[in-house]
């Protein structure tokens, strides 16, 4: 048992009693529920403070907690800064949010913008992109779930995912997005409130000149501002971000859920307020050599510092802090890709003429399908799944030019839409397997620029905006 | 007098042939009878971090100390880890050039083979310029929201 683990009844404990305030509170949430409005987009009148709050907390993954001192680890400042960088993803989202409320007061998915704006190739190409994306987050999250509670437990892998899962599905099945967000707003405050006690404690037992004395003697290339992989690790991460953001229904979702003129605010404030988060996560990580602490995986430099600053008492904040974290995210994203499931493919492909109380009923039961899906993909722990997360760089980040075009000029058609995303990811692609995973979403956006630039200057679809209505 | 000399030249070289042969037998014996087989994840590093990992052949044998050197008579040391119970190690913030590790009990008696990784960071030209276009598209993203955002007011 490493410094960094907790007794295995201590975390049974923490999940059993969390667990089950997450399960009331979203029951209790969602008693009022009557329509898919109520159920899937909390009927479009979520206010300020849990706008702001449910941006910041789906945001803050297990990534944010784990990987963003990883990252500080092995590329140093540039690391720090480059992840924190990932809140431009949010701000840049806040004109767009107000955009896509304007435009589709009463729209419900990101597949209906795609379907009504660029016809069916677009489409179809975009929501291959988001599925793979979203199941390829679910399954990383879950599985991330089961190998996180296991090494600072000791619990089971399968127990860990399981009962994370089984969590996170049952208030989203209760509550839908008003307990998603409400539960939301309550796992931002734990993760607020324990990663800026641990960076305070590391800042005051350790000290910023040790760090930096002890770095620049023991790891000098942390500080070099000119270290090659992490410069290029830089804008990589920030189009990643953009475009996991900009395309991802678990942020269009909320769009359409604020109460109008929220949306701009919200993600305003929510990347400003969540860009320190990885600067305080990842600075932690830089103490770890002053402290003796060479981990045995990189992302568990994180946890192993906080546990020897805090003690027995930090593994527990650590853990409480992970679990609210990945529960955040995978609430958010569950209620997001069942809604587009039955938006977009259910009543989209197969049920044109479906009423609004069966697909009520059926947003339900594919909640708890996709939950059995993401379930069986996890069992195996396959641990490479979660470093093929980096591939959806190369598709997320194809999206980017397609959406902006696509909201709020009229000139792009259809086909070059689609094609913009589909040489895009293949050049993304290319990228990631010739020269690493940190050029991948760079080249996907800069292909997917080139043809939709193309587009622009040779055809003009002169896209009836009021189509949206 | 030659001949003074040339005893003196003979008795060196028998030093240093002797000297050189310690060496290489230390590093040899390491490597063919080692108690403990260590091992990096890569040979040849392009972002300047490693990981290393070994197992113990005796449970007693666990808590060592993980030496990291620029040569491999281990005269040039840069690190000196105490892995207590772990049977891995991620390092990083390495600088170009050749590492070479071993792993020592705390009386200073190695247990394990040495091993070696070459560090060669990625071209700073290719970087700078992979940088450039990130700037630029980042900056034309922005520029176009902000214009597409006051037109669309």
């Amino acid at each position: 048992m490493n410094s960094a683990q907790i007794p295995t009844s201590t975390a049974i404990t923490i999940l059993v009693l969390f667990g089950s305030a997450w399960v009331v509170f979203g029951w209790w949430l969602g008693r009022n529920n009557r329509t898919v409005d109520d159920f899937m987009l909390a009927g479009r009148s979520v206010g300020m403070a849990l706008a702001t709050a449910t941006a910041m907390a789906t945001w803050v993954t297990s990534n944010t907690t784990l990987v963003a001192p990883q990252l500080t680890y092995q590329f140093g400042v540039w690391g720090m800064l480059g992840y924190s960088m990932a809140a431009l993803g949010l701000i840049l989202f806040a004109p767009l949010a107000k955009r896509i409320k304007q435009l589709m007061p009463k729209g419900y998915t990101c597949g209906d913008f795609f379907r009504v704006r660029y016809g069916k190739f677009a489409w179809i190409v975009f929501l291959v992109v988001s599925f793979c994306y979203a199941l390829g987050w679910l399954v990383s999250l879950g599985m991330a779930g089961g190998v996180l509670l296991q090494a600072l437990s000791g619990l089971d892998y399968q127990v860990g995912m399981t009962v994370i899962l089984l969590i996170c599905v049952t208030y989203t099945l209760l509550g839908g997005l008003k307990a998603v967000i409400a539960t939301d707003f309550f796992q931002t405050l734990i993760i607020l409130l324990g990663v800026l006690y641990i960076g305070y404690v590391c800042w005051q037992d350790v000290g910023l000149s040790v760090i930096y004395e002890h770095t620049s003697v023991a790891q000098p290339e942390l500080l070099n501002l000119l270290f090659p992989a992490a410069i290029m690790f830089l804008f990589n991460n920030i189009f990643f971000g953009i475009g996991e953001i900009f395309h991802s229904n678990v942020w269009w979702s909320r769009a359409f859920a604020f109460r109008d003129g929220v949306g701009y605010r919200a993600y305003l404030l929510a990347g400003l307020m969540w860009l320190p988060i990885p600067i305080v996560t990842g600075f932690i990580a830089l103490a770890a050599p002053s402290l003796g602490i060479y981990p045995p995986s990189p992302d568990m430099v994180g946890p192993l510092v906080a546990a020897k600053l805090l003690g027995s008492v930090g593994a527990i904040f650590v853990f409480i802090v992970v679990f609210s974290a990945l529960a955040s995210s995978l609430d958010s994203l569950l209620a997001a890709t069942s809604d587009l499931l039955t938006e977009d493919v259910y009543r989209g492909l197969l049920r044109p003429s479906v009423s609004s109380e069966h697909l009520f009923r059926a947003s339900k039961v594919i909640i708890i399908g996709l939950g059995i899906v993401t379930w069986l993909l996890c069992l195996p722990r396959v641990s490479t799944l979660g470093e093929l997360l980096n591939f959806t760089g190369a598709f997320v980040a194809s999206t980017i030019w397609p959406i902006v075009f696509g909201l709020f000029r009229s000139r792009l058609a259809g086909e070059f839409a689609g094609t913009a995303m589909v040489l895009g990811t293949a050049a993304g692609l290319l990228g990631y397997f010739s020269v690493g995973f940190y050029v991948a979403a760079i080249t996907s956006c800069v292909v997917s620029l080139l043809v939709c630039s193309i587009g622009l200057l040779l055809k003009n679809a002169a896209f009836e905006w009021q189509r949206f209505q | 007098m030659p001949g003074l000399h040339l005893v003196i030249v003979f008795i060196a070289s028998l030093l240093a042939v002797d000297l050189a042969w310690g060496d290489s037998v230390d590093h040899q014996q390491g490597a063919l009878d080692p108690q403990v087989t260590l091992q990096v994840n890569q040979t040849t590093v392009t972002e300047g971090f490693v990981t290393l990992s070994w197992k113990p052949l005796k449970k007693e044998l666990a808590a060592f100390e993980l030496v990291v050197a620029t040569d491999p008579q281990f005269h040039h040391i840069s690190k000196i880890i105490q892995t207590g119970s772990q049977t891995a190690l991620h390092l990083s913030g390495f600088s170009n050039g050749d590492y070479f590790v071993k792993l020592r009990l705390p009386n200073g008696n190695p247990v394990s083979n040495t091993t070696h990784f070459r560090v060669q960071h990625r071209d700073l030209q290719s970087a700078l310029g992979l940088f450039m276009l990130g700037l630029i598209i980042f900056i034309t993203l922005a520029v176009l929201l902000f214009k597409f955002t006051r037109s669309s007011e």
